[in-house]
């Protein structure tokens, strides 16, 4: 890979974050998959005020999520819409490996158009450079919110 | 060709016994909301959480009963006791986190520094010289005691004194209970919780009625599809408590693994129990994972559903991967099944307000095997006798409904 400035490579890691959340928005699963690096991992993970522990509620590997995706259209599924709002708040350059710290917003949108926060809470992403480009090997999604209305067993 | 019945009326009862419908006002209406509120929730027992929440001494969880908020702690001698969470002095929360620990000096009120020990007693009125003239004295100035019973680290309340024995209302269930959560030692490591827009009993029914395996594609390639699924029957306890018998889930039909090591206590590898407390708890065990569903009904129409996961205490850090891992393929907020169960219930609910729906109907008739509606009819019919009403007929005035409830005959027990 030739080597690119450094607010280049931030340029990079700013725009993959930001795609992720375009791509989960409209429903673009396998594009969504192909930003993770070949052993990259998803997890979704909060804190509970009430037992007061750190819990995992979903960890996928890149080939779970590509099946998860896949067998998404034969559930009975939440018919509204999600919208996501990202912030890249701090991204960390290295050689070959970066950090990038991000707070999220999703939003919901119901068949009538009525619209609600859904969720809030920050992505912690490791990425690495595979084949030339940036890719995530992994997605931290911490949840701020522990209760949701009409939860989803998608990404978020 | 001649129809030889007339076709249904939909404002009137379906044709059948009265067993066998429900009048769907029992979701929306508020009035009959209150009396489930009186005579379930705060006359009755309520799990609110499970002994390992609260592993030291001094350590509480602060819960919500019908609206009145409880603070459950350990004690010294290790006995689990409740108490409303409101200083005995002018009503202050005692405590404002969802949980923590006391420490060995118990409870202090924020507000004028009054104290009380992990029993409960007045420990320190700040200033007491000046209730010297008319009091009150320190032993009349106590918390306010909630009963509270602990089975298999299952924590109940009630907000009646003089509930029956928590024993005695579990009846059957209890050995049931005992023999998969009481032979081992648990702890809960998942919590979540969600306000579903929809009537508490319709929850509980999803919970409970097998039938609506049918909604969930994993549990049709898993289970509903596979060859014995049918085989087995329903248990029936006094005070409508119901399980259907332990069935094997093919989890390797939807490419999961199967569940043969490290399973719970009673439990045969790849099976699939649960076991229904009633009015609101599901315990359903996954092989080798348990969780545990409580509600808090909101208003007719909104229901805060809780679920907990629990594993084995003591488990190795890959046990509990694994266990983890297990218990989020299916369930929790992520997990393949909640999101169905939800649209489902969300969707009745919508229904009956606005009156596109006026009955339901639990008609189902199989031997008691897993498909047959026995449990939710047993169900209605311990709440028509809890509550005083008729499932099948909410018109039917109140006294009249409660002494019919009292003297029908009770469904046969297994």
């Amino acid at each position: 890979m030739a080597e690119r400035h450094p607010l280049e490579e931030r340029e990079l890691v700013r725009a993959l974050v930001s795609r992720s959340a375009q791509l989960l928005d409209h429903g673009r699963w396998d594009e969504f998959v192909d930003l993770f690096a070949r052993d990259g991992t998803y997890l979704l993970q909060a804190r509970s005020d009430e037992i007061g522990k750190d819990m995992t509620w979903l960890e996928a590997s890149r080939a779970e999520l590509s099946t998860m995706f896949k067998e998404y259209p034969q559930h009975v599924r939440d018919k509204a819409h999600r919208t996501h709002l990202v912030t890249p708040e701090d991204i960390e350059i290295s050689p070959g490996a970066a950090k990038a710290l991000s707070t999220f917003a999703v939003f919901r949108t119901d068949l009538a158009g009525q619209s609600a926060l859904y969720a809030v809470g920050h992505y912690e992403d490791e990425l690495v450079v595979e084949d030339g480009a940036w890719k995530l090997r992994c997605r931290k999604a911490r949840v701020t919110t522990r209760q949701f209305t009409t939860p989803t067993p998608m990404p978020l | 060709m001649t129809e030889k019945t007339a076709p249904r009326r939909w404002e009137d009862p379906p044709r059948l016994p009265t067993t066998h419908y429900v009048d769907q006002r029992i979701y929306t209406d508020p009035a009959i909301f209150a009396e489930e509120q009186a005579q379930l929730f705060a006359g009755g027992w309520k799990l609110v959480c499970h002994e390992s929440e609260l592993p030291q001494t001094g350590d509480y969880r602060v819960l919500d009963v019908v609206g009145r908020p409880i603070v459950v702690v350990r004690g010294e001698g290790g006995e689990v006791r409740s108490f409303y969470n409101a200083c005995a002095h002018r009503g202050a929360e005692l405590v404002r986190d969802l949980r923590g620990n006391l420490g060995r000096g118990g409870f202090r009120c924020f507000y004028h520094l009054w104290g009380y020990d992990l029993k409960g007693c007045n420990i320190r009125m700040t200033r007491p010289e000046g209730y010297e003239r008319f009091g009150p004295k320190a032993d009349d100035a106590g918390l306010r005691r909630v009963r509270t019973e602990c089975v298999a680290g299952l924590v109940f309340v009630s907000l009646r004194e003089d509930v029956e024995p928590l024993a005695t209302y579990l009846d059957g269930m209890l050995s049931r209970i005992d023999k998969h959560l009481g032979s081992a030692e648990y702890e809960v490591f998942h919590h979540h919780s969600a306000v579903i827009n929809a009537n508490w009993k319709f929850w509980n029914e999803n919970n409970t009625e097998v039938y609506h395996e049918f909604l969930h594609i994993l549990n049709r390639k898993t289970m509903v599809l596979q060859p014995g699924y049918h085989d087995r029957r329903w248990a029936l306890y006094k005070n409508g408590h119901a399980s259907p018998e332990e069935v094997y889930s093919h989890y390797e039909a939807v490419g999961l693994e199967a569940r043969a090591d490290n399973l719970l206590p009673g439990m045969r590898p790849s099976g699939l129990l649960a076991l229904g407390v009633f009015p609101d708890v599901l315990i359903i065990i996954r092989g080798t994972v348990l969780r545990i569903d409580t509600m808090r009904p909101l208003s007719p129409d909104r229901t805060l559903v809780e679920w907990r996961g629990l594993a084995l205490k003591g488990d190795s850090a890959e046990v509990r991967d694994m266990r983890v891992r297990q218990h989020n393929q299916v369930w929790g907020p992520a997990g393949r099944n909640l999101a169905e169960d939800i649209a489902a219930v969300e969707s009745q609910q919508r229904n009956v307000a606005n009156g596109a729906s006026r009955y339901a109907i639990i008609a189902r008739e199989e031997n008691l095997r897993p498909h047959d509606d026995c449990n939710l009819r047993a169900y209605y019919q311990e709440w028509g006798r809890r509550v005083g009403r008729w499932a099948h007929d909410v018109d039917l005035p109140r006294a009249k409904a409660a002494a019919e409830a009292e003297s029908a005959p009770r469904v046969a027990h297994g």
